[in-house]
């Protein structure tokens, strides 16, 4: 039986599952928002909710998609043994989700959270071309960078939306414009030198075998610095890309250090044609390299599966 | 070294006559000539200027033009040498994870039968369900029988029914509301044509039509409103019939065919199960049916987008013959009216088709 932890809302878990029922492979599908509760017997756990009811030693294979196990702890009236209990149970969390890491698997729970800066600095290490970038937190440092319009923020954790429940906002990139206004003093933000694209790259990495797709984004002023800001009247051409060998090996060593097998990762190729690497996501959406591209990512994960657990 | 090529999701298809570049991202296609489409074949192949010498100063502004246009369309780019391998082919591939994509339902007003083939459908992936009725039926009768899809796996439902005074927007409002998986309802045998606004309907697509349905001899028909630029019916049609692959029909008496207009039975679902049938090797003959074997089709620049029949064919003796409903003729790019074409009157007195006619 394989395990899938993910979020309710996630499509690509249910277009894997179409494929996993079509090979008859037995599954558990646990969304974050699954109340689970954790029955310790002599040499296994029971994990059950109103829904499923199953052994850890059943669990063959695992997909960390996304999100997290939802255990539900009993809470105590005490303030103090809530907080040793509430410890005692991460590490027992920890212990199940090392379990299931030592099964086949495509990625883990524990390996997700990966950090920007970090990644950029051990690809820098590995001779990944990396941008120029710098966390600044006041105004007298950012004037020391040359030619400042050159610059645009990012935020350092990857995802920028936030919800003030009347309304939303999403982060977008956007060039730096240093007007009068501009606080001596910010918050640290990640500042990072623009590079000029031939066209982007968006990566499925999966068990060391590579699904790019080429984004000729840069003819359209509305997504040349964020593909985000789509153009939804003439979307960017998107086509089946092949790295060079050269990036290959540097990537795969890059993801072997950090203990991913699977991730979605960003590069620009530059007018010199310089591979320079982004960021790489774990939990990234896969889909809309899949789609355009015809590489039936969906099938390709639930194969490994199919290919790689036993009952 | 500047070569010319196109995008990999941008795919050529040439025909007897000209060829057309179907873009599988943006959902259109472009018509050029077959000296374009060779043109095409070669710009990646050979450098521009060597190509622009091949073929002559007479045809440079005509090549140049083209190469233009269709980098302006975002449909080709020019590209160096060392890009080129970096720009691999779109893989052609198709790959689908159900046993049976649609299903059609003929006729059926018994709520036993629905109960009985739902689970069956299910079990076989089936995403969308088309029910079809020629007679009238009974609002609530028909409420009930949605009602049966709400827990089901069967992802769209199409509805093809007869106009009665109750079929009205409130109604069909209500319906479409409790049953949230209907993409599409057509009335037919209605007072007057016309289409609601589909976003006042939870989405589902809905038309009146005049003309009374009393058989399935209306489908079939063959035309451009109905061509597809999607990649999964591109990639489909490449070894598989666009129509019959993965589709299954039963009928009112419970008999299971390829399509309600196909003759063949292949077992009556009061004995077998559609599992059963799918498992006969001859129930998936025509499956595998691409336009590629057709004859005809096989000469069309539209033949991966277009749509086809193996039920109506200009000859009913041959199973690869062209499908009887289409005008278009990819010899002399002319699209007529099918069925005043004199070459077409005996197969269409063969189907008894007469009043489907146009005079």
């Amino acid at each position: 039986m394989i395990l899938i932890i993910t979020e309710e809302a996630d499509y690509s878990s249910s277009m894997v599952i179409n494929w996993l029922l079509y090979y008859r492979i037995n599954f558990i599908r646990i969304n974050e928002n699954d109340e689970l509760h954790v029955e310790c017997l002599l040499n296994d756990f029971r994990i059950t909710n109103n829904s499923f009811n199953f052994l850890l030693s059943e669990i063959k294979g695992m997909w960390y998609r996304r999100g997290f196990l939802n255990i539900k702890i009993e809470k105590s009236e005490n303030e103090i043994i809530n907080n040793f209990k509430k410890a005692e149970f991460a590490k027992l969390k920890q212990y199940i989700y090392y379990k299931l890491s030592l099964l086949p698997n495509i990625n883990s729970f524990t390996n997700s959270d990966v950090n920007k800066l970090v990644v950029n600095d051990i690809a820098s290490e590995i001779g990944i071309i990396t941008p120029q970038e710098y966390i600044l937190s006041s105004k007298d440092e950012l004037l020391l960078l040359d030619d400042l319009s050159q610059y645009a923020t990012k935020s350092i954790s990857g995802s920028a939306i936030l919800d003030f429940g009347n309304f939303y906002t999403i982060g977008y990139t956007s060039l730096l414009n240093i007007t009068e206004e501009y606080s001596k003093f910010f918050f640290p933000s990640l500042i990072q030198k623009y590079i000029k694209k031939k066209y982007e790259l968006r990566i499925f990495f999966l068990h060391d075998q590579f699904y790019t797709m080429a984004i000729f984004s840069q003819r359209d002023e509305t997504t040349r610095v964020d593909f985000r800001n789509y153009n939804r009247k003439n979307p960017n051409r998107n086509v089946p890309f092949e790295l060079p060998i050269e990036i290959k090996v540097k990537l795969i060593n890059l993801m072997n250090r950090l203990k991913l097998n699977s991730g979605s990762i960003d590069m620009i190729v530059t007018p010199n044609n310089e591979y320079v690497f982004l960021e790489v996501n774990p939990i990234g959406q896969y889909g809309m390299v899949s789609v355009p591209c015809n590489y039936y990512l969906d099938m390709k994960i639930a194969n490994f599966f199919k290919n790689n657990t036993y009952e | 070294m500047v070569f010319f090529k196109l995008f990999a999701n941008c795919i050529a298809v040439k025909g007897a006559n000209r060829s057309l570049i179907v873009d599988l991202q943006k959902n259109s296609s472009h018509l050029i000539p077959n000296d374009m489409y060779e043109v095409l074949t070669k710009s990646d192949k050979i450098e521009i200027s060597q190509l622009y010498a091949e073929y002559g100063e007479d045809n440079y502004n005509t090549i140049k033009d083209y190469f233009e246009n269709l980098e302006e369309l975002e449909i080709g780019f020019f590209c160096s040498e060392n890009e080129l391998n970096l720009f691999p082919e779109l893989n052609l591939e198709f790959h689908y994870p159900f046993l049976i994509g649609n299903s059609i339902l003929e006729g059926i007003d018994e709520i036993r039968v629905y109960e009985e083939l739902i689970p069956q459908l299910e079990k076989l992936g089936c995403e969308y369900v088309e029910i079809i009725l020629y007679q009238e039926i009974e609002n609530n009768l028909l409420q009930s029988i949605l009602d049966l899809f709400q827990i089901s796996s069967i992802k769209h439902i199409g509805l093809i029914i007869k106009y009665d005074v109750t079929k009205d927007e409130k109604f069909l409002k209500k319906l479409t509301s409790t049953c949230l998986r209907l993409s599409k309802i057509i009335l037919h045998s209605s007072v007057d044509e016309k289409l609601l606004e589909f976003k006042s309907f939870n989405l589902t697509y809905i038309s009146y039509v005049k003309k009374e349905l009393k058989s399935f001899n209306f489908c079939g028909v063959v035309d451009q409103g109905y061509f597809s630029t999607k990649m999964l019916h591109f990639t489909e049609s490449q070894n598989h019939n666009t129509c019959l692959n993965r589709k299954i029909s039963i009928d009112k008496d419970g008999n299971i065919k390829n399509c309600p207009s196909m003759k063949e039975i292949f077992g009556n679902i009061k004995e077998v199960s559609l599992e059963e049938v799918l498992n006969q090797t001859n129930f998936k003959r025509y499956w595998s049916i691409s336009k590629n074997q057709i004859e005809v089709c096989k000469d069309c620049e539209f033949r991966h987008i277009c749509t086809d029949c193996r039920a109506y064919t200009e000859n009913p003796e041959d199973q690869y013959s062209k499908p009887l409903k289409c005008g278009y003729n990819p010899y002399t790019n002319v699209w007529e009216e099918w069925s005043t074409n004199p070459l077409k009157e005996k197969a269409i007195a063969f189907y008894e088709m007469s009043d489907l006619i146009k005079r």
